[in-house]
């Protein structure tokens, strides 16, 4: 795990997140968040709900995370999951403490 | 100065006395009689554009043939008009549009036709052959800008070879990837005349559907018949080539699932049970081998990559579109889109995808369900998604919805389905905004008696509202629904409230706001019954919570 990129991606994650779109009105949902943390621009998540349409390095927004933060796909679909399943005003502090516990993990992994 | 008369119209640029009627024996005709001649030999019955100087002679000659000249109030509409016609009919649509700035202000839909792969055909004045660099009026290098937004452009320095370039243009635009072309004649030209008996007028040439290679399509026949989760994505070669017979021959016959995008949207109707609407992501990356017709490989579809398959089939008309981007491509057919899947059906035996399609449809079960709680939803301000819900239980199947853009496509998409093809001609590959009522004065004009609805956001409907002007002189009952959600939401930067609902009485409209769920309704069926352009400003909700839709595999 990238625990550098995770980090930064936690630390500056919005008040607000959305569900279930990468970008679009009113913000980003954690993948969209931590793939434009991750230095993809908001031409490749514009509108997408699923996907990164970037030549070469997009795909599933679940792969491509994974990918870029050294995650494994599992985490990453979690998160999603939880991302969508948690009600609107709770659902960046219940990501950030997600974030916070897959850190804690890599910190005791040594 | 030349002599006038009651018209105001010098005497030297009137329509003929004889109009577009065929050559008779000494007969003589100038420059646009020849021009509508030969448009009319095409098929043209409306040409939209704004008037001018340099064109005149054209625009004469169209009224006194009968064709329907719809005069917007600027150029860009004209020509995402004539677009427009392209995306309603599958024929090429026809602007026409002075010198100098009536020709730059058309540039951007001709630059959102090449980008769309849409057949239209720009006609322009120009600047008279001796004033070239001299200082005249309304010049500047005209066809050096059109060469770089369409796909072919010229001049016409002979009035006898009118007839000629037209009947070029007209190839040029439908054939292969249909494009936007270029014509552009001289003001000295166009006003001068010719005896009828020195033109001739070029063959016609019938539609071409080129075949495919019968080995390739054998061999895409053999992968898909030992695929385990084969799926198909279909594009605007579809649309083009008028194949949705086709399509739904080839789909029914294998039972494959299948995803229309862009122009291709309605060539199978949503609701039939194989097709899962516009959602390629969901079905393309679950699929093992994925079979796509006439669709590129762009952005709007990944640039075509999918590692994950065992194989991409591909089909276009043009080749340079196989393999675009690098993308491996197992099998590559350069044919027309309607006779390759003609004859893959021919070639293809029924594949055993019920449970495939069963899990595919699951899936998109879960995504409904979770849109249709949205779309019931009583929150105030309105979610986007409760009001394309009231406006699909008021819509026919044959309505038009024009999705300006952005976040009005991606709402259009989940909350309306498209079931004929032309229907939801929502789409600009270079990110145009304001374009739709472009699109609706053309659906409308080609389509009458149907619902024709631009569905637009606050931002976008600044750039061409006052075409509304336009719809209300031709009696076109387009129905505006703004999703206002206070501002430019792509960038973050506020417009606020605004009552755009209040233009409608300046053009005998009608016109309301709607700040509450319950108001939705009567609003947009007072809208729909219209005679004539309604607005229904609709205040939404700037953060509005989506679907869960994304792909967990």
């Amino acid at each position: 795990m990238n625990a550098d990129l995770v980090a930064r991606a936690r630390d500056g994650l919005p008040r607000r997140l959305n569900a279930g779109i990468l970008m679009g009105d009113g913000g980003f949902c954690v993948l969209g968040w931590m793939l434009l943390t991750a230095g993809f621009h908001p031409i490749t998540l514009y509108a997408n709900t699923v996907g990164v349409a970037d030549p070469g390095v997009g795909g599933p927004a679940v792969d491509v995370v994974a990918r870029a933060y050294d995650l494994p796909r599992d985490a990453v679909v979690e998160l999603a999951r939880l991302n969508d399943a948690t009600p609107r005003e709770q659902r960046s502090a219940a990501v950030r403490a997600r974030l916070d516990a897959l850190l804690a993990a890599e910190r005791a992994d040594g | 100065m030349a002599e006038g008369d009651a018209s105001g119209r010098p005497s030297w640029a009137q329509p003929a006395a004889s109009g577009v009627e065929p050559a008779a024996s000494g007969a003589r005709s100038n420059g646009g009689e020849l021009m509508v001649r030969a448009l009319q030999r095409e098929g043209v019955t409306h040409l939209f554009g704004l008037g001018g100087g340099h064109i005149n002679p054209t625009w004469w000659a169209a009224q006194a043939a009968g064709l329907t000249i719809v005069d917007v109030r600027h150029e860009a509409a004209a020509a995402h008009a004539a677009e427009g016609w392209a995306l309603a009919t599958g024929e090429p649509g026809v602007c026409v549009v002075t010198a100098g700035p009536g020709l730059t202000n058309a540039v951007t839909g001709l630059a959102n036709a090449r980008s769309n792969g849409s057949p239209m055909v720009c006609l322009a004045g120009s600047a008279t052959l001796r004033g070239q660099d001299a200082g005249e009026v309304e010049m500047f290098d005209q066809l050096e800008v059109a060469r770089t937004v369409t796909k072919w452009a010229r001049r016409i320095y002979h009035l006898d070879r009118i007839p000629e370039y037209v009947a070029a243009a007209f190839r040029e635009a439908r054939s292969g990837r249909p494009g936007p072309v270029y014509l552009e004649v001289p003001i000295d030209l166009i006003h001068s005349d010719i005896a009828d008996n020195d033109v001739a007028f070029p063959s016609l040439l019938a539609p071409q559907r080129p075949g495919a290679d019968a080995t390739l399509i054998r061999r895409a026949a053999e992968l898909l018949a030992a695929a385990a989760r084969p799926a198909m994505v279909v594009g605007s070669g579809v649309w083009w080539s008028g194949a949705g017979a086709e399509l739904r021959a080839f789909v029914e016959h294998t039972g494959i699932p299948v995803v229309t995008r862009q122009s291709a949207r309605g060539t199978i109707p949503d609701d039939h049970p194989l097709c899962f609407g516009n959602d390629w992501q969901s079905v393309a990356y679950r699929a093992d081998v994925l079979l796509v017709v006439g669709k590129q490989l762009d952005y709007f579809f990944g640039y075509g990559f999918f590692p994950h398959l065992d194989h991409l089939i591909q089909v276009d008309v043009n080749p340079l579109e196989i393999g675009r981007n690098r993308v491996p491509v197992s099998v590559g057919i350069v044919a027309d889109a309607g006779s390759a899947l003609a004859e893959l059906t021919d070639a293809t035996k029924p594949l055993a995808t019920d449970e495939w399609v069963a899990s595919l449809r699951r899936s998109a079960d879960e995504v409904a369900s979770a849109k249709r709680a949205l779309a019931r939803s009583e929150q105030v301000p309105i979610h986007p998604l409760r009001v394309c819900a009231e406006l699909a239980a008021l819509l026919r199947r044959d309505a038009t919805v024009v999705a300006d853009a952005s976040n009005m496509l991606m709402w259009a998409n989940a909350g309306l389905k498209a079931y004929e093809g032309g229907c939801l001609p929502a789409m600009s590959n270079l990110g145009c905004i304001g374009h739709g009522v472009g699109f609706a004065l053309a659906a409308a004009c080609a389509r009458p008696d149907t619902q024709v609805v631009w569905l637009v956001g606050d931002g976008s409907f600044g750039f061409n509202a006052m075409e509304l002007d336009t719809a209300a002189r031709f009696h076109l009952p387009i129905t505006t629904v703004i999703l206002n959600n206070l501002g430019w939401s792509g960038a973050w930067v506020p417009l606020g409230v605004r009552h755009y609902e209040r233009l409608a009485p300046g053009f005998d409209a009608v016109g309301t706001l709607v700040e509450r769920p319950e108001e939705l309704r009567p609003a947009l069926e007072q809208a729909l019954a219209a005679e004539g352009p309604s607005i229904v400003n609709v205040l939404v909700d700037p953060e509005p919570e989506y679907f869960p839709g994304r792909f967990l595999g």
